[in-house]
């Protein structure tokens, strides 16, 4: 009994021996450092809680903490809507396969790659996109230094790549509900709205509880795409906590600073998603 | 069976052993420009011609963005492992790791070589009588010019100022970008503000960027205004342009007319089938202040030793060889570059840089040093963002001015 213990905790050993090195350690290393003035180099000074206090004088930690809850909002109802839309309609057409592919190839692809595809894309001379307008008679866009348009120029691009994920998640859900409700609503006169609201949506609700809290913690960490489409500017303008948090301590070398905004997101995206989960789960319904 | 296995765990054992013996003598060479620009395939060349001549062989180690590197190369060299030799900027960038005392003092090599060497240039790497870098790379800034968009519209390389800005209408009012600029990517916003500082008042330049003069002082506010006047006359490209990748294609396409930047930039008109001396030109801008007399914008880099290296003498053998007129012809044919020996031929140059090479050494040229490196960086950093907003917002002018002094001042007063 004792080695059976014995040989269970050394199966877990190597996993947990990860955790503890590339996880714990370096959290813990992190909070250190946000608690002083540090530039990588010479001797760290202990300040308290003065890498805090700072944010709320900090414009730029501010215009950070504005974005990312608009990226949050945004590919919230973008991603996760436009994913499900796209789920329930390729679920009932001919070219399903075709359309499922479609809208999965952008996945596929990195986001430093799609950074790269839409620069071009939005770039203001030779692009794409000021290409088709001027070609509808509309004056071109500078997509990606005019404030606030090109955060949300951005926000597309991810959408873009994502819209898939979220796709593909929600057709699994839509392939487990029964036929059986939703023949019954036929039969029962229900539209195809009422259809989806009353019987279709609640039997996702799981499914579409993974999907807002992968879409919660994915746009709250967004970096990627921004560091290569704007790199946060122009004028720190685009930044979001997480471009801020690289920005102070691998650019500025504002090592405490950086680490400061990397605990206050981590802590940010726990309470978000413990609270989000919590309040789902609590009315979860069972058929 | 035993025997074989213990064989082959002593086997593994030794080639392991070996592995880090051959990993503790090797001299390695960290740069950051292993993508685009190239300098791993030339510094590979340059470690075989090394290998030949001086019997020391060196391994060119790169990294894929600037950021990586630079944590990368700060997190090395207070251990014993920091990089025999690395690549770093001049000036205000180096000089964090001059004051920890993490780079080898090399003012013996720059002796040797006094000769061979701008004094100008040896001020970018040198702190308090001491240098501490050896040259990998020297820039002019210049204007670059599309031939067939100045010879379809009648023009000719600018003598003053006044014939620049007429080049700048003729351009503009036949639909044609007169001039590159971008905020995209944050540091090239501070060109066309050390173009038309140094231009207009060298001296107080070189006092703003040391904290004695500052931005909301007359003559930088003169400039800003008539910075403010190119943007609104639109003499300056879409502020979102790709001046690497799309403003090439532009000037190739005859839609854009000059660009102000580096003379690295010649590799990226190539890349885009441009041949320079025939499709694309070069000249220096005049100054606007004809009193202000003959002045240029020069981009110097330097290659630091880790003073904690292991292999720092080896290093050290490098360094004054690389210093020599010889390697320095081989390293600057490889990349393009300008000597920065003296006693350096620049027969491999395109004609046009040539000829600005010769420009400068004979009409006695003074050299700056670029905005990047020559003020701190916690004030550059934040200052070409502050560039950036006022590109944009050009009538935001006082405002980001005063601005810019708080953060001056707020560095100048705990330093």
């Amino acid at each position: 009994m004792v080695g059976e213990k014995l040989s269970s905790y050394l199966f877990i050993l190597p996993a947990l021996a990860m955790v503890v090195i590339f996880l714990l350690i370096p959290a813990g290393y992190t909070v250190v450092v946000s608690f002083t003035k540090w530039d990588g180099l010479g001797i760290p000074k202990f300040i308290g809680f003065g890498n805090y206090f700072q944010f709320v004088r900090d414009h730029v930690f501010l215009t950070s903490l504005r974005n990312t809850v608009i990226w949050v909002i945004f590919t919230l109802a973008f991603s996760v809507f436009l994913g499900l839309l796209v789920a329930y309609f390729v679920n009932r057409i001919r070219l399903a396969n075709l359309f499922k592919s479609l809208f999965y190839i952008p996945l596929t692809i990195s986001a430093v790659t799609t950074g790269l595809i839409w620069l071009w894309m939005y770039s203001p001379d030779l692009g794409v996109v000021n290409t088709l307008l001027r070609l509808l008679g509309f004056p071109g866009r500078s997509w990606l230094s005019e404030v606030p348009l090109n955060t949300y120029a951005m926000i597309w691009a991810w959408t873009w790549k994502t819209v898939g994920m979220n796709m593909v998640i929600f057709l699994i859900g839509l392939q487990t509900i029964p036929t059986e409700p939703v023949e019954a609503c036929k039969i029962d006169g229900a539209t195809e709205w009422q259809t989806f609201r009353y019987v279709v949506f609640p039997m996702l609700r799981t499914i579409t509880t993974v999907v807002v809290a992968m879409s919660l913690i994915n746009s709250f960490n967004i970096f990627d795409i921004i560091y290569v489409m704007t790199d946060g500017g122009p004028y720190r303008s685009s930044e979001t906590l997480a471009v801020s948090m690289f920005r102070e301590s691998f650019v500025l070398f504002h090592m405490g600073y950086g680490a400061a905004i990397a605990i206050f997101l981590s802590v940010v995206v726990l309470f978000v998603s413990w609270i989000y989960v919590r309040e789902v789960t609590k009315r979860e319904v069972h058929y | 069976m035993k025997k074989l296995w213990w064989l082959v765990v002593v086997v593994t054992l030794g080639v392991f052993a070996l592995q880090f013996q051959l990993w503790a003598q090797e001299i390695v060479l960290m740069h950051d420009k292993g993508g685009a620009p190239d300098w791993q395939t030339p510094f590979t060349e340059m470690a075989k011609i090394c290998a030949e001549e001086l019997g020391i062989e060196f391994t060119p180690t790169p990294f894929p963005t600037t950021d990586v590197f630079m944590s990368a190369v700060r997190t090395a060299l207070p251990t014993g492992k920091a990089p025999e030799l690395f690549t770093w900027w001049s000036d205000f960038r180096m000089k964090p790791l001059v004051d920890t005392g993490l780079v080898e003092d090399v003012t013996a090599l720059w002796e040797k070589h006094k000769d061979e060497y701008d004094p100008a240039f040896r001020d970018a790497f040198e702190f308090d009588g001491k240098v501490y870098g050896v040259p990998t790379k020297l820039a002019y800034w210049v204007v670059y010019y599309s031939i067939p968009v100045f010879k379809k519209f009648g023009l000719e390389e600018p003598k003053t100022w006044e014939e620049f800005i007429k080049i700048c209408d003729v351009l503009k009012a036949n639909g044609v970008v007169p001039l590159g600029s971008t905020v995209q990517g944050r540091w090239p916003t501070f060109i066309y503000f050390e173009d038309l500082m140094i231009r207009t008042n060298p001296d107080v330049y070189i006092d703003l960027m040391v904290g004695k003069a500052k931005y909301t002082d007359e003559p930088v506010k003169k400039v800003f205004a008539l910075w403010k006047e190119m943007i609104e006359k639109g003499y300056f490209s879409d502020p979102a342009t790709d001046i690497f990748a799309d403003y090439p294609r532009l000037m190739a396409q005859g839609k854009a007319g000059m660009i102000l930047i580096g003379n690295w930039y010649e590799g990226q008109l190539i890349q885009m089938g441009l041949k320079v001396g025939e499709d694309v030109g070069a000249f220096i801008l005049p100054s606007i202040d004809p009193k202000v007399g003959k002045v240029i914008i020069y981009e110097a880099a330097p290659m630091l030793l880790g003073k904690n290296a292991p292999g720092k003498e080896k290093a050290l053998q490098i360094a004054d060889w690389w210093m020599s007129p010889e390697t320095q012809y081989k390293w600057c044919k490889l990349m393009g570059f300008v000597p920065s020996n003296k006693k350096t031929s620049t027969d491999f140059l395109s004609v046009p840089m040539q000829n600005v090479v010769k420009q400068v050494a004979q009409e006695n040229y003074r050299l700056i040093n670029r905005f990047w490196e020559a003020t701190p960086t916690d004030i550059c950093e934040e200052a070409v963002d502050k560039f950036a907003e006022f590109i944009l917002n050009p009538g935001k002018m006082d405002q980001i001015l005063e601005d810019l002094q708080k953060v001056a001042d707020t560095y100048w007063s705990s330093h």
